[in-house]
């Protein structure tokens, strides 16, 4: 049994894991089209 | 394969789910398949996310059916409505085992992930569609929240 999830904890991960290079993934964000839990930052190999 | 600092293995390691969903019905489904051993992908919207969340405010500050209902799930915050949201979950979908959806009638089929068209490209994936109050009845249409 897991964790419950915060909204958008894995957004991040599942940005990269999608095939987004990290620049991507930080405009996805910024532009508002993806949120990324601010309880859960990405860790530093996302 | 076996969950992360999981001592014993599951009937479904080794499979992957994607699913919109939100309320109960799709919920349980995919709660039932991670507690199974299944990678549950929770896609959400991004302004309140599944709409559990706020049912109450029960467990910390969260709906207790959301609590219930969505362990051991990820969660992506994601916006359908703009294409590159649509087209990441289309590649989440594409490496997916199983995709779940229990959007309002017809949501899926606008958004792309309608039944036919994911099979027509992933003829291996599972879909489940999930719907309020059926189809062919009078209440089809119906949207529940």
């Amino acid at each position: 049994m897991g964790d419950v999830p915060a909204l958008g904890q894995h957004t991040h991960a599942l940005l990269v894991e999608s095939g987004m290079d990290a620049a991507t993934v930080d405009d996805t964000v910024k532009r508002g089209i993806a949120l990324q839990a601010e309880r859960f930052p990405p860790g530093p190999t996302e | 394969m076996k969950k992360e600092g999981s001592a014993i293995s599951l009937p479904l390691d080794d499979v992957t789910i994607v699913a919109i969903e939100q309320a109960v019905a799709a919920p349980l489904a995919t709660r039932n398949l991670a507690d199974l051993g299944a990678r549950v992908i929770k896609v959400e919207r991004i302004d309140e996310g599944d709409f559990s969340r706020g049912y109450d405010h029960a467990v910390h500050g969260t709906g207790a059916h959301f609590v219930w209902l969505n362990r051991g799930k990820e969660s992506i915050a994601i916006d359908l409505k703009a294409p590159q949201g649509r087209a990441v979950v289309r590649r989440l979908v594409e490496r997916a085992d199983v995709f779940v959806q229990n959007l309002g009638p017809g949501v899926a089929e606008r958004l792309g992930f309608g039944a036919q068209e994911l099979r027509s490209e992933h003829p291996e994936l599972i879909v489940a569609c999930i719907s309020g109050f059926g189809s062919g009845g009078p209440m089809e249409h119906r949207y529940v929240r």
